[in-house]
């Protein structure tokens, strides 16, 4: 009795064995994307809309193109312009639609609105706020204007203040040695060191990833001395509150190893996905000296 | 359920169950935008990350998960060892188990399939 009651359920589980076909797709509704970043060191601004896609699908063009994106301004409205970019190398896709805005320049303390209207009729929108304040200064004696130091020590020190805040705003920091290679005069080039935010307000940068920067520069140049070295850049991007929230939520997730499936999807944009946002920038030059240019066997330029 | 068979012989077996488990269904995707200006550089023409949009939360249930294995023994019995000579099958009838649902790339992959197995293990 036994024996036959094991045999059946084996049996059975024998005949019932196959997969079982499930749905892991909900319902794809179309949505779409608009991003939009003015920025206060460049007279020309850009924007793109791009479009959702169902799972399956490799490699679609997503941008949408013929919409009308217009910037409204508290005194005037302007419209971007539709574009395309060719990509020669191996990206995918090999045409980018984008919209450009030339002649703007974003100040301080506007009322942004931007409004795209797409082909079919949908309309997205947003609206920010640039930041303002008078005057955004190093704080002496903390903040090196000369690298490296005469002092010494593994860590340059970076602080940032303001003169009339309005407003809470959030920062982004970042590091750059300015140079450029000889016969590409015209090309300056900005080499990006890493460095750690360690209040809302200073920045900090271990010397020796100055070293590895430096040194990262001639990576595929034979003569080292064909490389300019001009000076560095210390800058601080103020954000709005809607790009600040939006750059602090996708801060890390930024490497290729981070699983996205937590991320927040944060967006300003009315009926549709992405982010409309401002930053005022602001560069200080900090020397580098010749000596230490010279260690690396590249050319200072005075 | 463990049997002995005699002379040495042993069979074993072992069904596990489990039930599924909520899980929030994948819609599309999207080219999310990752925000990287410097001076010399325009992040939002070319930096863009595919992102998963998702259903509402824990709208879909994964399957049963269940499988039976067997073992079957022969013990050998020596004045200075014991010798155990066997095999094993797991996941017997080739259920498909899922393992997970890659959200990313909308592949399902599953788990251990029909897989035979022979040992030996000496005791001294």
């Amino acid at each position: 009795m036994r024996k036959s009651l094991y045999t059946l359920i084996f049996i059975s589980f024998i005949l019932f064995s196959c997969e079982e076909n499930i749905s892991y797709l909900g319902k794809f509704e179309q949505q779409y994307s608009l991003n939009c970043i003015l920025r206060s060191d460049k007279d020309i601004q850009f924007a793109t809309l791009k479009m959702s896609y169902p799972p399956g699908e490799t490699l679609p063009n997503t941008d949408v193109k013929g919409a009308i994106i217009k910037l409204i301004l508290p005194d005037t409205t302007l419209f971007f312009k539709d574009s395309v970019l060719a990509d020669n190398t191996t990206g995918i896709p090999p045409v980018k639609s984008f919209y450009y805005l030339e002649n703007y320049r974003l100040k301080k303390g506007t009322t942004v609105k931007i409004e795209a209207i797409l082909p079919g009729g949908k309309t997205l929108s947003a609206e920010t706020h640039s930041p303002y304040f008078n005057k955004l200064y190093l704080v002496e004696g903390s903040s090196p204007t000369i690298i490296p130091t005469e002092y010494g020590g593994d860590t340059y020190y970076y602080k940032w203040e303001h003169f009339g805040i309005f407003g809470t705003f959030i920062y982004g920091p970042s590091f750059y040695v300015r140079y450029f290679v000889s016969g590409n005069e015209a090309i300056i080039r900005y080499k990006e060191v890493s460095g750690k935010k360690m209040l809302t307000n200073e920045y900090k940068i271990l010397t020796s990833f100055v070293d590895d920067a430096m040194r990262d520069i001639s990576s595929g140049i034979d003569d080292k001395s064909k490389v300019h070295i001009m000076d560095a850049c210390f800058e601080v991007k103020v954000f709005d509150n809607a790009l600040g929230i939006y750059v602090n939520s996708i801060k890390t997730f930024e490497d290729e190893f981070s699983v996205r499936i937590s991320e927040p999807n944060i967006s300003n944009i009315n009926g549709g996905l992405g982010i409309f946002g401002t930053y005022i920038s602001e560069q200080f030059d900090i020397g580098i000296t010749s000596d230490y240019i010279q260690s690396f066997g590249y050319t200072p330029v005075n | 359920m463990e049997l002995n068979l005699g002379k040495g012989w042993s069979f074993s077996t072992a069904w596990t169950y489990k039930s599924g488990i909520p899980f929030t269904k994948l819609t599309g995707y999207y080219d999310k935008f990752y925000f990287n200006d410097s001076p010399n550089e325009i992040s939002i023409l070319d930096t863009y990350k595919r992102f998963t949009l998702l259903d509402a939360k824990n709208t879909g249930q994964t399957p049963d998960y269940h499988r039976l294995d067997i073992n079957l023994f022969k013990r050998f019995e020596f004045s200075f060892m014991k010798l155990f000579i066997g095999g094993s099958i797991l996941n017997l009838y080739d259920r498909k188990n899922l393992f997970y649902f890659d959200l990313h790339t909308g592949e399902r992959v599953n788990m251990l399939p029909f897989l035979p197995s022979i040992s030996v293990k000496a005791e001294f």
